[in-house]
């Protein structure tokens, strides 16, 4: 049914943005940037998981608009959707070889593209190559922030 | 209850997040160029960005004020007319100006300005003055002819007022209590050679200033600042050359001519900025001797200063937050 | 493969990552390029391999910026006082390199393991 799908696509977006919207509040941790928790990523993920790649999609990009719009960052959107684009797409690629117990992994190497993404964007908008720097932090934080976020997705695709 | 699990994870990294982190604040850094000088100010606060603005719009304002070169300032129409009124702002910041010049003996005077003119500082045509041009300068530079009532100031006759000793200093307190009146507790305000710290950073640590050496691009030390300011007056800051002599811009306003001091650079370390953007320069007219006597007699403020011969001194109130790795003499009360 | 392998695996990732980052010169040698307030562009000069020049114009001439391993300077310039070619190097904590007239500044973006600001 079409109408259920719609419904828990908004009611996915809407989550994911309150999450966006709780992670703009935390201060960066370190200097650099990029380094946050990810948590509408858990959504992103459980939408995939559940709803299927374009619903997933849709989630995603209305998420980003939106809280980018809100939050009164509208040159953020390319920012997160460089990172987001990518987590999302390789995710979906590598969707059907993961088992649902091993979701937290596709979780990781959906981070760990989210960080690529960003850089690239990054050193392509600032032209400043010597952000590739930060790469390897960003990977580090990537792999523990996606390994939480995807296990928290996988929690809840469990008990669903 | 099926769903309140799900919640629970969807809710917990959110939530360790919060509890992990201060609310919200974050350290935001400006540049900008104002009063002939690059200026930096590094907040940390919910709204750091809005502040910052506000930092650099005050001190553009201040400067449209005070400036002596800006042709439409309140300063440059004050000098052109050799008396007039002023805002309320400004006549306060001259009074406090004039009293330093008084506290300081002279060594301090806001009324140096055409002296300052003369020797080409404010053009960068730099020019050496002869005597009986320096005599005629002499007369004119005494802030005793300055008198303010209320907003009215009168020159005395041919006297021309210059700001520029203390508008780091004054701006930088501006920027202050604009800052703390916004709650802002962590803050460092950079203005040219005036440093000046609101609190600690914000990882509880002091600030690390660094005391430029005059003779290389290093430090004379590093001094571990919070709450107070630290301003340098020194002669290498600005100087020219002329047929093999270096003549810098810190004038003795009795001589009208660069201070011939036995000093380098004259650092105050104090809580009020424009004190010791005062006290900097005056100090340094003074020399070493009848610096640190000035600083027996006031007490409330710590001096850095280091000699033409290498040496570099220290007032004891500083000692513990210092540290060099040159030879440094510890300076008492006692004489 | 079992949760545990991935958790290896990872770790090790995380491991390699780590040994990179504290080898490679981090952003403590990135300095950055004002003109007028604007920030022209920010430069890691640890990973400058071949020094190149960077002509800044301005109405009245150019300034020649001097990019080198480690290291930046104002080559030349049509300035008056011509204060920002004497300053020679940048250091690191040290004075910015201005040139007054087009208020272009050039200073280091973080400062590490050194101090905050300057005075003098």
């Amino acid at each position: 049914m079409k109408l259920k799908k719609i419904t828990a696509a908004a009611l996915l977006t809407a989550t994911a943005l309150i999450m966006f919207l709780i992670e703009a509040q935390i201060p960066a941790l370190t200097p650099v940037p990029g380094i946050k928790p990810g948590l509408s990523n858990i959504v992103t993920l459980f939408a995939l998981w559940t709803l299927g790649g374009w619903w997933a999609l849709a989630v995603l990009l209305c998420r980003v608009v939106l809280g980018c719009l809100l939050t009164g960052q509208v040159s953020a959107i390319l920012y997160s959707l460089s990172g987001g684009l990518p987590a999302l797409g390789l995710s979906w690629l590598l969707k059907g070889f993961f088992p649902s117990d091993r979701l937290w992994v596709l979780s990781v190497f959906s981070a760990m593209a989210h960080n690529l993404g960003q850089i690239l964007c990054a050193v392509a908008v600032t032209q400043t190559p010597s952000l590739f720097f930060y790469l390897p932090l960003l990977l580090i934080s990537g792999i523990i922030s996606g390994a939480f976020t995807g296990m928290a997705a996988q929690n809840i695709c469990r008990r669903l | 209850m099926k769903l309140s699990k799900p919640l629970i994870s969807l809710l917990a990294p959110g939530i360790l997040c919060l509890a992990l982190s201060a609310c919200g604040e974050s350290s935001e850094s400006v540049s900008f160029f104002a009063m002939d000088t690059c200026m930096t100010v590094t907040v940390t606060a919910r709204d750091a960005d809005e502040a910052l603005a506000l930092c650099e719009s005050r001190v553009n304002e201040l400067e449209q004020r005070l400036s002596v070169t800006l042709e439409g300032s309140e300063l440059a129409r004050l000098n052109s007319a050799g008396s007039g009124t002023v805002s309320d702002d400004t006549a306060r910041l001259l009074s406090e100006a004039l009293a330093l010049c008084a506290e300081t003996g002279g060594c301090f005077d806001i009324s140096v300005s055409p002296a300052v003119a003369a020797w080409g500082f404010y053009t960068d045509e730099y020019r050496v003055p002869d005597e009986s041009e320096l005599a005629a300068l002499r007369s004119r530079i005494d802030y005793r002819g300055v008198h303010i009532d209320g907003s009215s100031v009168t020159l005395g006759t041919g006297q021309r007022l210059d700001l520029g000793g203390i508008a780091k200093g004054y701006a930088s307190e501006e920027l202050r209590s604009l800052l703390q009146e916004r709650g802002v507790d962590s803050a460092l305000i950079v203005l040219g050679g005036s440093v000046e710290a609101i609190g600690s950073k914000p990882n509880g640590e002091s600030w690390r200033i660094g005391v430029q050496d005059p003779n290389s691009g290093g430090y004379l030390g590093v001094y571990r600042l919070s709450d107070g300011c630290m301003v340098t007056s020194g002669d290498y800051q600005r100087s020219f050359e002329r047929d093999g002599i270096r003549y810098h811009h810190i004038l003795d306003p009795r001589t009208a001519a660069p201070a011939k001091s036995d000093l380098r650079s004259v650092t105050v370390v104090c809580d009020n900025a424009l004190r010791a953007d005062a006290y900097s320069t005056a100090l340094f007219v003074m020399g070493s001797r009848r610096a640190l006597d000035f600083w027996r007699q006031q007490g409330d403020f710590e001096l850095i200063l280091y000699t033409a011969d290498g040496r570099l001194l220290l007032t004891e109130g500083l000692s513990e937050g210092f540290s060099t790795e040159l030879p440094a003499e510890v300076i008492s009360h006692e004489q | 493969m079992s949760n545990k392998r991935w958790a290896l695996l990872f770790a090790l990732v995380i491991l390699l990552c780590a040994a990179v980052t504290l080898l490679l010169p981090s952003g403590g040698s990135t300095v950055g390029i004002w003109q007028r307030g604007e920030l022209l562009c920010t430069i890691d000069l640890a990973a400058v391999t071949e020094p190149y020049t960077l002509r800044i114009p301005y109405e009245g001439g150019e300034s020649i910026v001097c990019v080198e391993p480690g290291s930046i300077c104002i080559q030349s310039a049509d300035c008056k006082s011509q204060t920002c070619v004497r300053h020679g190097r940048l250091r690191p904590g040290g004075t910015p390199i201005v040139c007054l007239p087009e208020r272009i500044v050039i200073r280091y973006l973080r400062t590490e393991g050194g101090v905050d600001a300057v005075t003098g």
